[in-house]
């Protein structure tokens, strides 16, 4: 059935290929995560609630 | 160092929450009457402007681009500027985006039920608009990046990375998947054909979902979660590893929608595995999402706005396990082409898109009118309404869908189909489809007691159209120790790094699934019998785009038993060669046409039972909830650009012969009058050749011919 709706020689290797390139980006984003320390990760979670000039209407709702 | 002072700009968030309320209503109202259709036909008023192949359009547009689409600009305005401590980056271009935006969705409203479409599933609209679309997406990143560099917070919150993959993917899938070529202002045909426009397709069709109604929603999420709950998200390193992977598998997971069709089946099964790896980064997301409430689940209780966030996130959890199970070749085999992958999508769409978009604008607007909500009652009423609302829709959507799939397939112990005629599993689903109607009804009304609780809320207060704020200015990097300290930081900082990192993430799966498809000669097997389509049933195709009947009816049959038994010979891609664009649907609400034209085949009929057929359907098939076409029967046909089409399909690769296009309109009268006279003679029908129901039955009678195996001579 395969071969009759088109089946091209060798082809499985995009998948192999695409599967290895993920692993590497996957890795990469790991690594970069975990070099990063506990103050650049808190500071950076931070960023949407530092928002000094909204305090008046933080505090309403 | 001194603080700076500016402002925030209000009014553009006001006018696109504004605008997601118009078209959200409308959208849904759109929908609450196509799926009336659905269980009665009579729903239509029997005019051509709202018949479902016509109206479906029209809702998917509205819901996607228009209420999705302005809740994304609504909720990137407002976030946007507060997370870079700027203004946007200029006034002159968001209104040019704001009013541009709309002028679009109002040439959809009007093009679509006119019949102008491209047929492409989500990109109907036609090529003017689609290059006005690109111009002011193009608007829209402009501004962004705008801001972004003026800003004074030098990092880019997460919720930022994911707004700039939108807008980069999001122009990339738009611009290749509407490569056309015009015939005049409102007809184009697709630079792709068969199966390779398929592909594209659902390239794009796929990644609109992501790119569109999740991407931009999860920075979403990640900016007004913490901001509703008031602590920051759960885990910001998870949201790093949640961006990075997300994006990069969900481009592949396209050809999930082409199982078991002539798609190649390597593309498939690279589909199928990106689709199952899914599931990692899409709960990573949402686990994020909902542990951000962790010791605040008490306020979950009072505040009706977290409620939205905990269902809407729960829904986008259900929807992304789901969808890689649909992507399992087993499961897929039963649920496609079924009311299952309906219920699917508005699990996501009702659930994920529409209760996050509430959720904000029950965020934003008391806000920025600097009041409380004029009735917080009403919140809860809308919030139980749009629950409940999802229950019915899905509940029976889902047991329609398997009601489909099983009795597609059923035999019976004599090896014969249980049921051959196709109208019986139609009907056996119509009470379903009566329940789902009634809950998108209670989702509708739950967002009309919103517009009106917002309405109340505005007038009660006074829109602050300029939002002081002060900021210190960001320091400009000293080249050196700071550079050597935070190396790894480099992203953060770097938009344009963060752009070109992201595209090339999304960029590699398109690469890689388009490249072999295109250049590999093996890939789509020419089948010499298959010749293009003569003129008449060119303009039939285009008639049948023109009605949308591909929102009803597929044309590719699976290699599986029930459907060759069923329909005839399965679909191969040397059959479509010449279909600028494909049709092959993505949903059976009438059966497949692929082997409409191929006497061998049971789905066969002749040109007398399709003229009666379409003039009503319920007189062929009692009970049908196919709407009647009486205008096809009574209108000529226009084929005065029947020479420019001839000449735009030898363009794109058709091989009509040298100057076939002077002669076509003569070839096209001969045909047609050769079934009109078919239709007199053998029928006692009397339809003029110039009708346009003429050129739709010699369209039909082309499909599966060209690989007849039975040569039964008829005379159409
Ligand atoms: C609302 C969905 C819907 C739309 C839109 C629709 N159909 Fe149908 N169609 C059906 C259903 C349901 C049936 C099965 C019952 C019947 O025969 O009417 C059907 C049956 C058919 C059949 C008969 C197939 C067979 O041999 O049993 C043909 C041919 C057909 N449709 C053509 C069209 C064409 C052409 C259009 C567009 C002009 C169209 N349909 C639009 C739902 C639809």
């Amino acid at each position: 059935m395969g071969k009759m709706i088109g089946y091209v020689e060798g082809a499985d290797v995009y998948l192999i290929i695409a599967l290895l390139i993920f692993l590497g980006v996957f890795i990469i984003a790991a690594i970069y995560m975990n070099l990063m320390s506990k103050e650049q990760i808190t500071e950076l979670a931070n960023l949407p609630l530092d928002n000094t000039n909204n305090e008046t209407n933080e505090k309403q709702n | 160092m001194q603080k700076e002072t500016f402002n925030y700009d209000n009014k553009i968030v006001r006018n696109f929450a504004v605008a997601t309320a118009i078209w959200g209503v409308i959208g849904m109202l759109v929908g609450v009457t196509i799926a009336s259709q659905l269980f009665d036909p009579l729903y239509n008023f029997s005019s051509r402007y709202i018949s479902f192949g016509r109206l479906r359009p029209l809702h998917t547009n509205a819901m996607i681009f228009a209420f999705v689409g302005n809740a994304i600009f609504m909720g990137v305005y407002y976030s946007l500027q507060r997370l870079m401590k700027t203004r946007m980056f200029s006034d002159k271009l968001s209104t040019i985006h704001f009013w541009g935006w709309q002028l679009i969705i109002l040439a959809a409203v009007i093009t679509l039920p006119l019949g102008l479409t491209s047929s492409k599933e989500y990109a109907e609209l036609e090529w003017p608009i689609d290059i006005a679309i690109a111009l002011i997406w193009v608007v829209f990143g402009w501004n962004m990046f705008g801001t972004i560099y003026q800003r004074r917070e030098k990092h880019l919150y997460v919720a930022i990375w994911f707004y700039i993959a939108t807008f980069i993917t999001v122009a990339m899938l738009h611009i290749v998947n509407s490569f056309a070529l015009p015939v005049d202002l409102f007809k184009s045909y697709s630079a792709f054909a068969g199966v390779q426009d398929a592909l594209v397709q659902w390239w794009y069709g796929h990644n609109a979902v992501a790119f569109f109604l999740t991407t931009p929603f999860l920075g979403l999420m990640y900016y007004f979660m913490p901001k509703m709950a008031n602590r920051p998200v759960y885990s910001y390193k998870l949201s790093i590893l949640h961006f990075w992977s997300l994006i990069f598998l969900y481009i592949w997971a396209g050809p999930h929608h082409l199982l078991y069709s002539s798609l190649p089946d390597w593309a498939q099964t690279l589909g199928v595995v990106f689709s199952i790896m899914l599931i990692a980064p899409s709960w990573g997301g949402m686990l994020n999402g909902l542990l951000t409430l962790r010791g605040a689940w008490d306020r979950v209780r009072d505040d009706a706005m977290l409620k939205f966030m905990v269902v809407g996130l729960t829904c986008y959890g259900m929807a992304t396990f789901e969808g890689p199970m649909l992507a399992l070749k087993n499961v897929n085999a039963i649920a496609h082409f079924t009311d299952w992958i309906v219920a699917h999508v508005h699990v996501g769409a009702l659930g994920w898109n529409g209760l996050l978009t509430f959720a904000i604008l029950y965020y934003i607007i008391p806000r920025i009118y600097e009041t409380k909500m004029y009735s917080k009652k009403a919140v809860n009423v809308h919030f139980w309404l749009a629950t409940l609302g999802i229950l019915f829709y899905a509940i029976p959507m889902y047991f329609s869908g398997f009601t489909q799939g099983l009795m597609w397939k059923e035999f019976t112990v004599d090896g014969m189909l249980k049921y051959p005629n196709f109208l019986e599993t139609t009907l056996q689903i119509l009470p379903m489809h009566m329940l789902r109607a009634f809950g998108g009804t209670l989702y509708l009304t739950g967002a009309c007691i919103m517009v009106w609780n917002l309405w109340k809320t505005a007038r009660t207060g006074k829109l602050v159209a300029n939002e002081a704020a002060e900021a210190y200015p960001m320091v400009k990097e000293v080249k050196g120790e700071v550079q050597v300290a935070y190396w790894h930081r480099w992203i953060e900082k770097r938009p344009t790094q963060l752009l070109i990192f992201s595209f090339i993430a999304v960029a590699i799966g398109g690469v890689v699934e388009f490249v072999p498809a295109f250049l590999v000669e093996s890939n789509v097997k020419t089948i010499p019998s298959v010749t293009p389509y003569s003129p008449l049933e060119l303009e039939g195709r285009d008639i049948y785009i023109r009605e949308g009947c591909n929102n009803c009816h597929s044309q590719q049959v699976r290699p599986f038993r029930s459907e060759t038994v069923r329909y005839g010979e399965y679909s191969k891609s040397g059959e479509n060669v010449y279909d600028h664009p494909h049709l092959w649907g993505s949903k059976r609400t009438g059966p497949d046409l692929a082997r409409a034209g191929n006497t061998a085949s049971k789905i066969y009929k002749d040109a007398g039972w399709h003229y009666q057929h379409m003039k009503d359907p319920r007189s062929t098939s009692e009970g049908s909830i196919m709407p009647a076409y009486p205008w096809l029967i009574a209108e000529d046909g226009d084929y005065s650009k029947i020479e420019g089409k001839i000449t735009v399909m030898r363009k794109l690769g058709v091989p009509y012969v040298e100057n076939y296009e002077m002669i076509a309109q003569e070839d096209l009268d001969k045909q047609a009058e050769k079934i009109s006279n078919f239709l007199l003679k053998e029928k006692g029908i009397k339809v003029a050749k110039e009708k346009e129901i003429v050129a739709l039955i010699a369209y039909l009678h082309k499909l599966g011919r060209d690989i007849n195996t039975k040569e039964v001579a008829t005379s159409e």
